[in-house]
């Protein structure tokens, strides 16, 4: 990732809760691009998020943009459109108050395009916050989010709950916004199908670490599932994350050891077949 | 241009791209001097990553089939003739090298290929 604009750069962060634990994290989220972060329930995935936006006290340093967020938090943060808690505004809010709150909040607060994106999502500015389902919070979010010119947007589960239509139209709308060079989004996600479609990065977190961050293709390029009925020690050693089940092996193998593997099937994995063998060799490292 | 993407073959997306452009340079469906869509563009129309298609273009910039004018985007080349003619070949050769090895694996003989490559082309004409 050399040669690279960074949008965030994390080093060192350390945030210690009695359960769970964020330790000695390092991670640099390239400028221009969508970077997916991948895991399961309770990875770190929302408290690295929480991090950056300074909403939680942690240990070591992060900037944005090249700032400090230490030092520059407040006027970074007019930049970071925000998908987070979707329990953000006040029940007996009306969806208009929303908006004018937010835009005494930021600067380049549009009330337009914010308009235009309820309209979109079918949000009637009439109604209250407490009267949104779940997924239309998301949507309401997600409008301010792109309401105030920002540059960084920082996306915590921006499509849970949302129907497999509204998913592709917000998916078209990330798209979009990544046709100016200058934008980067952030997002995190267990339903991984959504970052095989636009993800450009890949970071994969499990129990308070990053397994790994990669170009998506070259994830996606550079191994193959392979399943088979049996392995020999040889074959089971370049298997990663091996899963044996009652009638077969299965796991990832690097394109480059398919010639080993002459006696399995291999396809073309997804993020989430990936994701599931990385985490999983963590696991049978562990025992 | 229809450039069409499956995720559940093998080959890379990029790649993908990259033949379906030749395939229509070749063709003459694209046109020398033609303008290509944006890297970003073409992401965004086609959902998938901006690298994705960048290392397309780059690939086929490399082999001769677009070219690239900073800040501008990129055009296609002039292929020759020859040029075309070969690449073609060099597209069906590929794939016939990829039968004989099979053939050989199998222990098909060398006449029995050649008779049923005669017979494919005896099914097309049908």
């Amino acid at each position: 990732m050399r040669d690279m604009i960074t949008a965030v750069s994390i080093k060192n962060l350390t945030k210690v809760y009695n359960n769970f634990s964020l330790e000695n994290l390092q991670l640099e989220i390239p400028r221009g691009y969508v970077t997916g972060i991948v895991g399961r329930n309770g990875a770190g995935k929302t408290t690295l998020m929480k991090a950056i936006l300074s909403m939680i006290r942690y240990d070591g340093e992060i900037s944005v943009m090249g700032e400090s967020m230490q030092e520059q938090g407040a006027e970074i943060k007019q930049k970071i459109g925000v998908v987070l808690d979707p329990d953000g505004y006040a029940g007996d809010m009306r969806i208009r108050d929303v908006g004018k709150m937010l835009g005494k909040l930021y600067r380049y607060w549009d009330t337009d395009t914010y308009q235009k994106y309820l309209q979109t999502f079918g949000i009637d500015e009439k109604k209250k916050v407490s009267e949104l389902s779940k997924g239309m919070r998301v949507k309401l979010d997600l409008a301010a989010a792109l309401s105030h010119q920002a540059d960084l947007f920082i996306l915590d589960e921006p499509t849970a709950g949302l129907d497999p239509m509204v998913r592709d139209e917000i998916l078209s709308l990330f798209a979009n916004i990544m046709q100016d060079e200058t934008k980067t989004i952030l997002l995190s996600t267990h339903i991984t199908s959504d970052l095989d479609k636009i993800a450009d990065y890949i970071v994969v977190m499990e129990d308070g670490r990053i397994l790994m961050q990669q170009a998506r293709d070259t994830l996606l390029d550079e191994y193959l599932l392979a399943k088979g009925g049996e392995a020999t020690s040889a074959q089971a050693q370049k298997l990663i994350g091996m899963e044996k089940g009652r009638f077969g092996v299965s796991g990832l193998i690097a394109k480059s050891d398919k010639p080993m593997f002459n006696d399995f099937v291999t396809e073309r994995p997804n993020v989430e077949e990936i994701m599931k063998y990385f985490i999983r060799r963590e696991e049978n490292d562990d025992l | 241009m229809h450039i069409v993407i499956s995720n559940t073959i093998e080959a890379p997306i990029y790649l993908q791209i990259v033949n379906q452009i030749k395939a229509a340079v070749l063709s003459g469906e694209l046109r020398e001097g033609e303008g290509l869509p944006s890297i970003r563009g073409l992401a965004a129309a086609l959902k998938i990553s901006v690298i994705t298609t960048k290392r397309a273009y780059e690939e086929l910039e490399k082999e001769g089939f677009i070219f690239s004018r900073a800040g501008k985007g990129s055009y296609v080349a002039a292929v020759s003739k020859g040029f075309a003619e070969q690449s073609r070949q060099k597209e069906v050769l590929e794939h016939l090298q990829e039968a004989v090895r099979l053939a050989k694996l199998m222990g098909v003989k060398k006449e029995e290929v050649q008779a049923l490559l005669t017979s494919c082309y005896q099914e097309e004409e049908r």
